[in-house]
């Protein structure tokens, strides 16, 4: 018998593997998309959003036929110390109307509803297939491996690694060396179910309407931080915090995700919540600098896999669809013209670098590093702020001017000005690009 | 049996994959929303011995089931291990079927088709009733062989010769084909599906056979058809533990034996 | 419920719990490895020190891949349950 082969080997089918096979699917390849779990998305887990763009270059219609639990129109900050927060919300009533802009959705109903998609489109979606090594001829990569024996390989012409954060066919291609504790953050959620009245009374929204949370000062100090997302009938509730920092802080990131549940200011958002389900998956947080090399001899790395995601929007499902895309588009180039080299498939890596992806990593690529190593940002600074707003609104008889000495003595006793100023500079910095 | 060699048939069913079932208070059925699923390791059984028998002596295997349009891919997983074919019973119709119902529809099916030997899993996990294989076999009129724990044919004389669990033994059996045996654990250990079998498992043909497709009045069908009735159903009040032994493993453990010899459950007979 | 033990976070989680360990670990450093972040970085609390033992509770393991990345001696290999067994997430 003839040894088959693919045009295309997708191994995961999460946002970005999903893309890509639904894209050279309708191009007419032969797409054989693997996903380990029981069904896509069984294995998946985010924060809770996901951006219209630019999923609606792929399905124009998607804000009526994807599962979408709500879409959203009101983000908020939360800057917590101990028993106070100086909070903030940009709401706009605007992204409440079509073409909307974000939307809440559950990665066990999306991932699955997607990678439908691209099995209408004429993948061959095969589940519970946990792909475990590549196949070699020489130094092109030629197929994969799901176990011992030649009943476990299949062979294709290009191998797309969407394997996410933890990829480990990156590694074996020799694109990029395992993830380090400083790359990489630990996100734990909790789903609790709650009453869709009770969620849109509690949170001010129409029906549909949602809202995603970010909280700033909930992590010891820790870079990251924790977030509350509205769903249909739940909430998710979580936090992200950078492996470096936790390994160093020696506590769990189960008892630090309760210590933000049990927040005075958190605690009555979801109260009477009933759990549901408890997940934890991993962040790449590395920014432009941790994005690995692209693409080898019949190889292409998309999506989580090559750490395309921004933490200070909350992006990552957009920029995995957009990487797919690109990765396909590759792959059909490389089909047309029957050479799967590197030599060819470094069109994906051109086409990422002129793309949104690229140019917006480009921009925060220092982020992820002052972030990282300050500490201020994530404790010193929430507090002091809550210090200030609390100093300035208390009425005790003692004027304005006693209390901005305090606070400027506060400010010297837990920064010092010359820090302060760095730090500013390094955040006008950031937002000034 | 015919020239192409012999055919088999196993029938299976989707089962939830999950421990703490959830029952509705009120309709007394199964919760199976959004709940895992998985084939019933009886049937899995069954399906890995249709194809050693196959790969024995040659033939084919058809995995039948019947159930909602999502146990198809309890079909897929048997495809992928490596039969045939796969036929799915499916309709509106024949929800709430009891096991005469079940085994009725599976029957009318089933006799419009070639077959040397049927097999089915002993009981499955979720309503544990063993009634399904020995009603189908009545209903054929063939013999029928339970609880096998080996199995082998005789293709000349067109026999299955079986060891069947029996009280206090094993039992040797033989009967002439068609017919049909019920799997026990220890007959096979059943093999994981391989990546080609996987991919292979989503081009074979899976057959969607309708009520109307069945023949016959509906009436025996379904709800219809089931004479029986669920009166209660109630979930068993979890007990409380008399008592908890704590502290170093090996000293409770010992507690715990030192325990149960006094309750005289257990005597010190070293 | 605002707060509940890892366990019974975990207990409300599907999992198809597959025979065989997919926890690889080489314990050889285990006894010498004074902070173990394996035990407490691991969010589902897999990793226990009993008797100068790693114990690898695998059952309620999510497949994250922490412990892979904390350990310093990167003696933990993560593999996946082969056929859709572990987690099974139904919300994500």
């Amino acid at each position: 018998m003839q040894k088959e082969k693919f045009d295309a080997i997708v191994v995961g089918a999460g946002p970005a593997g999903t893309t890509s096979a639904l894209i050279m699917a309708k191009a007419g390849l032969s797409v054989a998309l693997l996903e380990r779990g029981d069904y896509p998305g069984a294995k998946n887990m985010y924060g809770g959003a996901i951006y219209r763009w630019p999923l609606e270059l792929i399905v124009p219609d998607f804000a009526e036929k994807a599962p979408i639990e709500r879409r959203i129109v009101d983000h908020r900050f939360m800057i917590l110390s101990k028993s106070s927060g100086f909070n903030f919300s940009f709401k706009n009533l605007s992204f409440a109307q079509p073409p909307y802009n974000a939307f809440t959705t559950l990665r066990a109903k999306f991932d699955l509803w997607y990678a439908k998609l691209a099995e209408e489109a004429g993948a061959l979606l095969a589940t519970s297939v946990s792909v475990t090594d590549l196949i070699w001829d020489g130094k092109k990569i030629v197929g994969v491996r799901a176990g011992k024996g030649s009943e476990n390989e299949l062979y294709g012409n290009i191998v797309i690694a969407a394997d996410g954060a933890n990829s480990k066919l990156a590694i074996q291609a020799g694109l990029r060396h395992p993830l380090r504790p400083e790359e990489v953050a630990l996100g734990v959620k909790e789903i609790l179910e709650l009453d869709r009245k009770i969620i849109e009374s509690r949170f001010n929204l129409g029906e549909n309407e949602g809202v995603a949370i970010q909280a700033l000062g909930v992590t010891h100090g820790m870079m990251g931080g924790g977030f509350i997302y509205t769903n249909k009938n739940s909430l998710s509730i979580g936090l992200v915090v950078l492996l470096e920092h936790l390994i160093k802080s020696k506590i769990r990131p189960y008892d630090l995700l309760d210590e933000f549940k049990r927040h005075p200011l958190i605690e009555p958002l979801i109260e009477g919540g009933e759990p549901k389900e408890y997940s934890a998956h991993l962040v790449p947080e590395s920014g432009y600098y941790g994005i690995p090399k692209l693409y080898t001899d019949g190889l292409m790395v998309v999506g989580d896999a090559a750490s395309l995601t921004s933490s200070i929007y909350q992006e990552g499902v957009n920029m995995a669809i957009e990487s797919g895309i690109y990765a396909a588009k590759a792959a059909i180039k490389a089909k047309e013209l029957g050479d799967y080299s590197s030599n060819t498939l470094s069109y994906y890596e051109k086409l990422l670098k002129s793309s949104y992806v690229m140019k917006e990593l480009y921009q925060l690529k220092d982020l992820p590093k002052i972030f990282r190593d300050n500490p201020r940002l994530f404790s010193i600074y929430p507090d002091l702020i809550n210090y200030v707003m609390k100093e300035l609104f208390s009425m005790d008889g003692e004027l304005r001017r006693v209390k901005s000495k305090k606070i400027i003595k506060m400010i010297r006793q837990r920064v010092g000005f010359s820090k302060l100023l760095l730090d500013l500079i390094k955040a006008r910095k950031i937002f000034s690009y | 049996m015919s020239k192409a060699g012999l055919k088999i048939i196993v029938c299976i069913k989707q089962v939830p994959a999950v421990q703490d079932i959830k029952i509705d208070p009120i309709t007394h059925t199964l919760i199976r929303e959004s709940m895992p699923s998985m084939l019933n390791p009886w049937d899995e059984i069954g399906v890995e011995e249709g194809i050693r028998l196959r790969e024995k002596y040659g033939g084919e295997v058809t995995v039948i089931t019947m159930g909602p349009m999502q146990a198809k891919e309890a079909i897929l997983r048997c495809l992928a291990m490596g039969a045939d074919r796969g036929i799915i019973i499916s309709d509106k119709a024949l929800a709430g079927s009891d096991t005469i119902a079940t085994a009725y529809a599976l029957y009318m099916q089933i006799k419009k088709m070639e077959y040397d030997l049927i097999i089915c899993g002993k009981i499955s996990t979720d309503s544990e009733t063993g009634h399904i294989g020995p009603h189908l076999a009545e209903l054929l009129n063939i013999p029928q062989i339970c609880y096998v724990k080996k199995v082998d044919l005789d293709i000349e004389k067109r026999r299955i010769i079986a060891h069947k669990e029996a009280d206090g033994g094993i039992e040797i059996v033989e009967a002439p084909l068609p017919a049909l045996m019920t799997t026990t654990i220890g007959l096979n250990e059943p093999r994981l599906p391989t990546l080609k079998g996987i991919i292979s498992s989503k081009r074979k043909e899976v057959k969607v056979v309708t009520a109307k497709d069945l023949g016959g009045s509906l009436s025996n069908y379904g709800l219809r058809g089931s004479p029986t009735f669920v009166d209660e159903v109630f979930e068993p009040p979890s007990r409380k533990p008399e008592m908890i032994f704590q502290g170093d493993p090996k000293e409770a453990v010992e507690k715990i034996v030192q325990v149960l010899l006094n309750k005289k459950l257990i005597s010190s007979r070293s | 419920m605002i707060t509940m033990s890892i366990d019974e976070k975990l207990s409300l989680n599907t999992y198809k719990v597959y025979k065989e360990n997919h926890i690889i670990v080489d314990k050889e450093k285990c006894i010498t490895c004074i902070d173990k972040p394996c035990i407490y970085c691991c969010p589902t609390n897999t990793y226990s020190w009993e008797n100068d033992d790693l114990i690898i509770s695998f059952e309620g393991c999510v497949e994250c891949g922490t412990c892979e990345i904390v350990c310093p001696y990167k003696k933990i290999r993560l593999t996946y349950p082969p056929l859709g067994h572990g987690i099974i997430y139904r919300y994500g």
